[in-house]
């Protein structure tokens, strides 16, 4: 079962789920792009930044669907 | 320990922790902040007592021109009100122009933004030029959807931001006033003595000593210092009377300095050839000239402190001996006479200096300045560099107005679009900084002006609490945001808070307001780092790689060009400015490389590397300047085939440096280099001794022997360019990376 959409209270301000699965997702690039140059797997990359942001979009779909409900 | 020495023990601590406390408060920083914390309530209560909306731009002004010396604030608040006028100007002749027609007004806004971005590249008023860019764009916005009120925000945003910048001046002028003409002084004489010790420790490798380690750093301080002084220029003539009188001599003095250390710079490369030389039989004077020159900057730094100069300029550049010289071979010979030239060039450019001082004292020196013959300035050329900020700059505007327009309730259009076009063209002075690093100023400037705002303003019910609460914020923001490597944050948290604020005569609170202003702000540096990869990637490795295939292309150019074509036309004008500008460019995106990227080497490979390439760039442009130069017509008919086999070898060279610098072979390049260039000394020789008399003029042997002088420098410069390549790693610098 997938998380049902609601919006987020921080201190009385409300704020989008989206906005949550975005940041979670960013992190989650960032984490995965910092190890990938650790590994030296950017040299098989043709343009890394256009990965990072499919990246971002794709952990962003995925954290917003299975956790955060989007 | 007994109770009596106990008792000593806390009485001398209380002592000392009072004297501590007494140094503290009487700090330049403490009484640094009092000003801007003072400055910033009185512009905000001059402008609220008058009636006038927005006065958080009177305090922007004070917090963004309250700099350390009052000529420096008086200079960029003259700059910002200059440039307020020039944008409030440009945003309304665009609402004249384009009324109805949103594509054609915004094209044409994102335009002029980009152009003020390439303009701050210009000089040392950029300030103008990024006030010019991003407040046309604030104002644009500020006039609401129709522009109808635009003239009166125009006349505010003048209005409000003279206030900010008198109000900082007139406190700045009262309080413990700091004036930046004793720093000009000061500036001016550590750099003739830093001159002055390099010269000392150049003609003392000459002589045969080693090379001083420490003297790379002293290299680069009087690089930096020569380059700023301008800078320095700027804000004291603005702050003395003195100075201002004296401006043009200041001027006079900043561009003679720059010269210098040119000259010292190009003598240093030339000594590869030198040290070869018998300079004492060459020059018998060269010792007395060195420490002629050394009093003579010693005088100089003097004369700066007020000072009365050691001595009068005597001795002259020394005269290469005309036996000595005869005797030597044709490279060896123009060696000699490029060293000569140099040394004459350094001997009037501190004469000049001495006289300039002299001047500047108030009086004048027994023997007047020379005429420093200035190197010809190239013709107008669009620096590539520059371009891609003002790209940068372009379509960061463009994808937050896409945003604006095509994403519903996108947070705070009017000030998300000024904040962007800011970051954006900010970039442009410092084009290696990543947009990583601004994250952390944004939000601690965000939070604090956010605290203030929800937890302080609303319990405040007059100016009295409203002007303490300012006081002690900014105070405190300035004394611990104080040290030089918080100056990023400290701005960026001052010129937030009267934003974030948001003082009005008939306050109203939002709790939402700071939570959309932080997130305005990260959209705009979102807008901004994806401007930083597409379309032009900014990432230090993906620049220094294209720098260099630049530089490399430039130079196989300009070494391609066969001799008498001289440096005409824009392409060769390109050229030379690519091959002397760049490798500055080169050392600063190094510095800022990943360390990834050096794999087994360090950041003082690349540093020699870029040294490397000035080397190289300073010989190709003395080579273009001598091919202008008239030349015997036999000399260069019968040399032809040998300099085209020459200049042949050097594009090679440089082809394989550019492509595959790891696989170049030292060894073979530089016994290949040298057959060529004794081939070409062999011809030279031939030709000149079965030369018919009066064929070859004096002038044309000269100019002849300065020519081969600068071939076989570029053929050094390349050599050395060479060997210190493959230092690199070449392969980790070149791999793609996130």
């Amino acid at each position: 079962m997938f998380p049902i959409p609601s919006e987020l209270a921080i201190g009385g301000v409300y704020l989008p789920p989206m906005l949550l699965a975005f940041l979670l997702g960013l992190i989650a690039a960032g984490l995965t792009a910092r190890w990938m140059n650790r590994r030296r797997l950017g040299r098989y990359l043709a343009n890394p930044p256009l990965v990072f942001l499919s990246m971002i979009v794709i952990y962003t779909v995925a954290i917003g669907t299975l956790f955060v409900g989007i | 320990m007994t109770a009596l020495t106990a008792g000593q023990g806390k009485a001398g601590s209380t002592v000392s922790a009072a004297r501590r406390a007494a140094a503290w408060w009487s700090s330049e920083t403490v009484r640094h902040a009092l000003r801007v914390a003072l400055a910033m309530v009185i512009a905000f209560y001059i402008s609220l007592s008058m009636g006038w909306e927005r006065p958080a731009w009177a305090g922007l002004a004070v917090a963004l021109c309250s700099l350390s010396t009052t000529g420096e604030s008086v200079n960029k608040g003259l700059l910002r009100i200059l440039g307020t006028l020039l944008a409030g100007s440009v945003a309304l002749l665009l609402n004249a122009l384009f009324p109805q027609d949103r594509w054609a007004y915004l094209l044409s806004a994102t335009t002029y933004i980009g152009f003020c971005t390439y303009m701050m590249g210009h000089s040392t008023r950029w300030y103008f030029w990024f006030i010019g860019g991003y407040v046309m764009a604030l104002l644009a916005l500020a006039g609401g959807p129709e522009g109808a009120a635009s003239f009166e925000i125009v006349i505010l945003r003048l209005q409000q931001t003279t206030l900010g910048v008198v109000s900082y001046t007139v406190v700045a002028m009262l309080l413990w006033p700091q004036r930046r003409s004793p720093v000009l002084r000061q500036s001016a004489g550590s750099l003739m003595d830093m001159h002055r010790r390099l010269l000392g420790h150049d003609f003392a490798v000459l002589r045969g000593d080693p090379e001083d380690p420490g003297v790379t750093k002293l290299r680069a301080q009087a690089s930096a210092g020569a380059a700023g002084l301008p800078e320095v220029i700027d804000g004291a003539e603005l702050d003395s009377p003195d100075v201002w009188d004296a401006r043009r001599l200041w001027r006079r003095f900043a561009g003679e300095a720059a010269a210098l250390n040119e000259a010292l710079e190009r003598w240093r490369h030339g000594f590869g050839e030198l040290e070869k030389l018998d300079l004492g039989r060459l020059m018998p004077d060269l010792q007395a000239f060195a420490t002629e020159l050394d009093g003579r900057l010693a005088s100089v730094t003097r004369m700066l402190a007020d000072e009365a100069p050691l001595k009068e300029p005597e001795g002259r550049a020394p005269v290469l001996a005309g036996d000595a010289l005869d005797a030597l071979p044709p490279f060896d010979r123009a060696a000699a006479d490029r060293g000569q030239d140099l040394l004459q060039r350094i001997d009037r450019l501190t004469r000049s200096l001495f006289a300039i001082a002299a001047e500047i004292r108030g009086v004048p020196s027994s023997a007047p300045p020379e005429h420093t013959g200035r190197d010809a300035a190239l013709p107008w050329t669009l620096d590539p560099d520059r371009l891609a900020c003002a790209l940068r700059a372009f379509v960061t505007v463009w994808l937050i107005l896409l945003a604006c327009m095509y994403i519903p309730d996108f947070p705070m259009p009017p000030g998300v679009i000024p904040v962007a076009a800011a970051v954006g063209i900010q970039l442009a002075v410092m084009p290696q900084i990543s947009v990583r690093t601004l994250i952390g100023p944004l939000v601690l400037g965000a939070a604090v002006g956010g605290a203030f705002y929800l937890l302080v303003m609303p319990h405040l019910s007059s100016f009295a609490g409203l002007g303490a609460g300012i006081f002690i914020a900014v105070f405190l923001v300035s004394v611990l945001l104080s040290k030089p490597q918080q100056a990023l944050s400290r701005t960026i948290t001052l010129s937030f808070f009267p934003m974030l604020i948001s003082v009005s005569n008939s306050q109203s609170y939002s709790l939402l307001f700071p939570f959309n202003f932080a997130l305005m702000t990260q959209l705009a540096m979102l807008a901004v780092w994806i401007a930083t990869w597409f379309p032009v990637s900014f990432m230090p490795d993906r620049v220094v790689s294209k720098q260099l295939r630049r530089f490399f292309a430039s130079a196989r150019r300009l070494a391609r060009i066969g001799s008498g074509a001289g440096a005409t036309g824009m392409r060769q004008a390109l050229d030379l400015r690519e091959v002397t500008g760049l490798p500055g460019k080169i050392r600063r995106w190094f510095a800022a490389l990943p360390a990834a990227a050096y794999g087994d080497g360090s950041s003082s490979q690349g540093q020699n590397l870029a040294d490397g390439m000035q080397m190289l760039g300073d010989r190709l442009r003395e080579l273009a300047a001598l091919r202008g130069a008239p030349q015997s017509e036999l000399l260069v008919r019968e040399l032809a085939p040998d300099m085209r086999s020459w200049r042949r070898g050097i594009e090679e060279i440089l082809s394989g440096l550019g492509t595959d610098p790891q696989g170049m072979d030292v060894q073979a390049q530089r016994e290949r280099l040298d057959a060529k260039l004794a081939a070409v000394e062999a011809r030279i020789e031939g030709v000149l001794s079965s030369a018919p008399a009066g064929n070859v003029s004096a002038e044309e042997f000269k100019n002849a022997y300065r020519l081969l002088g600068a071939y076989r420098g570029v053929s050094e410069a390349l050599v050395e360019l060479v060997r210190l390549a493959p230092a690199m790693d070449w392969a980790r610098l070149r791999e793609t990376r996130f």
